[in-house]
């Protein structure tokens, strides 16, 4: 799936020495699994592969190099390059350091799905297309293995690219959104489902810390001074972590679901960011990342806001 | 050492009845979750049970005159906790020697006393499973612990003290059943790291290879929060005239968990956290208690978000040391 043409790409940019060094995803130690690698050899690009299981958003890693000078090429999917926007428009790069080889994508795939409806598989035992997939003998589409984060995106294809790898794709027409599952809860039952899911949190930052967005230098979870929460993962502290972090999004969270992903003990982390995004959007007819020129909602002042919240 | 058969539907009510609770692993569930009654309590792994991620440690008032402080009252129920084989090993090799090991740690060993361990044979090592790398085995057992391995029809059981026997003849094929057994799980598991392993690894501190192993990891805590061994903690102060002193958890892929008062921080990117973090496994560890402070159970290398893997970075290490040997 485009992958040769996304090696050749890397290739001639390292080449031409147009850039310094390419972010990119290459085969994990598991099956089933992708990662993150960082090319800064033209032959080493043949360890680049594109697939339904490159889940971590690579503008994340684009951080590290905030204070070099290097210029780099960053293979993006749909919500990576929107994660790159805020980035971009937050002032966190310039963008003549950055190349973007966007990616028009149709969805991780999620490997608890697969085993819970196919058993125990293989990796050789699967053919995959960008749709669909073959395995025992059958035809799968991918539709119900996605990731619940993945089958409700709106924005599949980059909204910036310096290089388009692949066609365009029209946004899946998705028979559930994944927040119909807290959206139709009534309260109470909405409150007993978040706070199971977050007494379950051991409070290891993986969602944090996946997220291209959560670049603060000191986050409010680890400040001594002041001290907002302890260390301990209590399901109070825990909720205040999340819905903190929640609300450092809001306006800003582009949907990519690597929060949830990341997550090791399986909470649908992602649920939060993503409602906030729906409020945002009936509000303020904003998405996050779509591009350069936005204004974000929550930065901007009016004279003229309503405010309708505070009266 | 007793050493015997039970039932298998007999073995609950046998085991029930020696202790006021018990505790089943969640990954020894999966193996073996169908002997357990759907009411076992449930913990991640030991360090659930003996190191909670936050517990008082004393109670301290300030009457006006001058600090009181409370020593924390305990008692447990005596406890059984069912885990695999390398679970164990993390308790046994690793944190008992920490928390008991003089200064005993009071809280702990309160806790481990009245923990009584049940091992699991582990017939199935997973691919994320790397125990014989680090000393360990499918079939590890400790004399203080049960032992169970099961078979067809039963469950074959070794503890010391225990009432068990064979019948006269067929003790011996049994037996050695159980060996034939262990030599076909353990078949086309990694060798051991070499003896020389900790030593020559210290001599790598400065490494540049470090960057290259590092540079994946995003920092997050799940490795270490859900590493049966990892034990370091944070002590902290909960209220300034009246309160307790708490400790939690910390690991040491957090910014914080080095940074001083000053605001020198002496590991201050990724790549001196993980080169710690590896370091203090397979090195720092090994030196003064002689094993690795990792069982290879392999919980890591499955929770990273990101697919780091500590198997490649001692594969890495391994064979740098051994070039520079030849």
């Amino acid at each position: 799936m485009f992958e040769r043409e996304i090696r050749r790409r890397a290739k001639e940019l390292l080449e031409a020495k147009a850039v310094d060094l390419v972010i990119g995803y290459t085969s994990g130690s598991l099956p089933f699994q992708a990662r993150p690698i960082l090319v800064s050899s033209p032959e080493d690009t043949e360890q680049l592969v594109w697939n339904h299981f490159c889940s971590p958003n690579l503008a994340r890693y684009l951080l590290p190099y905030r204070e070099s000078s290097k210029k780099i090429a960053l293979l993006a999917k749909g919500c990576d390059t929107r994660a790159v926007v805020i980035l971009l428009r937050e002032e966190q790069f310039p963008r003549e350091r950055i190349h973007i080889i966007g990616l028009p994508c149709s969805g991780i795939i999620s490997k608890r799905k697969l085993e819970e409806k196919l058993g125990e598989i293989k990796e050789e035992d699967f053919s995959w297309e960008e749709n669909s997939f073959l395995c025992q003998g059958k035809k799968w589409e991918i539709d119900s293995f996605l990731e619940d984060t993945c089958a409700r995106c709106r924005y599949p294809n980059p909204p910036l690219w310096d290089d388009l790898i692949g066609e365009k794709r029209e946004p899946r027409e998705s028979s559930v959104d994944y927040l119909e599952k807290i959206s139709s809860q009534a309260e109470e039952e909405r409150w007993q489902f978040f706070t199971q899911e977050l007494s379950r949190c051991i409070r290891c930052y993986a969602c944090r810390n996946a997220c291209p967005l959560c670049y603060c230098k000191e986050c409010f979870a680890e400040s001594d001074v002041p001290r907002w929460i302890s260390g301990v993962p209590t399901l109070s502290d825990n909720l205040f972590f999340h819905l903190g972090r929640s609300m450092h999004l809001a306006g800003r969270c582009v949907e990519c679901g690597a929060c949830e992903r990341a997550c090791p003990e399986e909470i649908k982390i992602g649920l939060l960011p993503l409602k906030v995004e729906e409020i945002i959007k009936n509000n303020f007819s904003f998405e996050a990342g779509l591009s350069l020129e936005e204004e974000a909602p929550l930065l901007t002042y009016k004279e003229n806001d309503p405010g309708e919240f505070i009266k | 050492m007793g050493e015997g058969l039970i039932a298998k539907d007999k073995w609950w009510e046998w085991i029930e009845d020696k202790k006021d609770r018990i505790f089943l692993t969640e990954r020894a569930k999966k193996r073996y979750g169908e002997w357990f009654p759907p009411e076992v309590k449930m913990v991640k792994n030991g360090k659930e049970v003996l190191l909670p991620p936050g517990e008082e440690m004393y109670r301290y008032l300030w009457t006006g005159e001058e600090w009181k402080v409370e020593e924390r009252e305990f008692s447990y129920e005596p406890s059984f906790l069912f885990l695999l084989p390398c679970e164990a090993r993390a308790i046994i090799e690793v944190t008992d020697k920490v928390f008991l090991h003089p200064p005993v740690d009071k809280n702990y060993w309160l806790r481990r006393k009245s923990l009584s361990l049940g091992i699991l044979a582990c017939l199935q090592p997973e691919p994320t499973c790397f125990c014989s790398l680090v000393g360990g085995g499918p079939f590890w057992r400790d004399e203080e612990a049960l032992f169970l391995v099961p078979r067809k029809e039963d469950i074959y059981i070794e503890g010391r003290g225990e009432p068990f026997s064979f019948s006269e003849e067929g003790g011996e094929k049994i037996k050695q059943e159980i060996q034939t057994l262990q030599k076909e799980v353990e078949k086309g598991l990694p060798s051991p790291l070499p003896s020389y392993f900790p030593q020559e690894l210290y001599h790598h501190f400065e490494d540049e290879e470090w960057n290259a192993l590092s540079w994946r990891c995003i920092n997050c805590g799940a490795c270490t929060f859900l590493c049966p061994t990892c034990y370091c903690f944070d002590l902290s102060i909960e209220g300034r005239l009246k309160g307790f002193q708490l400790r939690s958890w910390d690991s040491c892929m957090f910014p914080k968990f080095t940074l001083h008062a000053s605001f020198h921080n002496p590991r201050p990117t990724g790549k001196e956290r993980v080169r710690q973090r590896v370091m203090h496994k397979f090195s720092y560890f090994p030196e003064r208690e002689g094993n690795f402070a990792c069982v290879g159970c392999g919980v890591c290398v499955e929770k990273c978000p990101v697919n780091w893997d500590i198997r490649e970075a001692l594969e890495r290490m391994v064979e740098k040391i051994d070039r520079l040997r030849t």
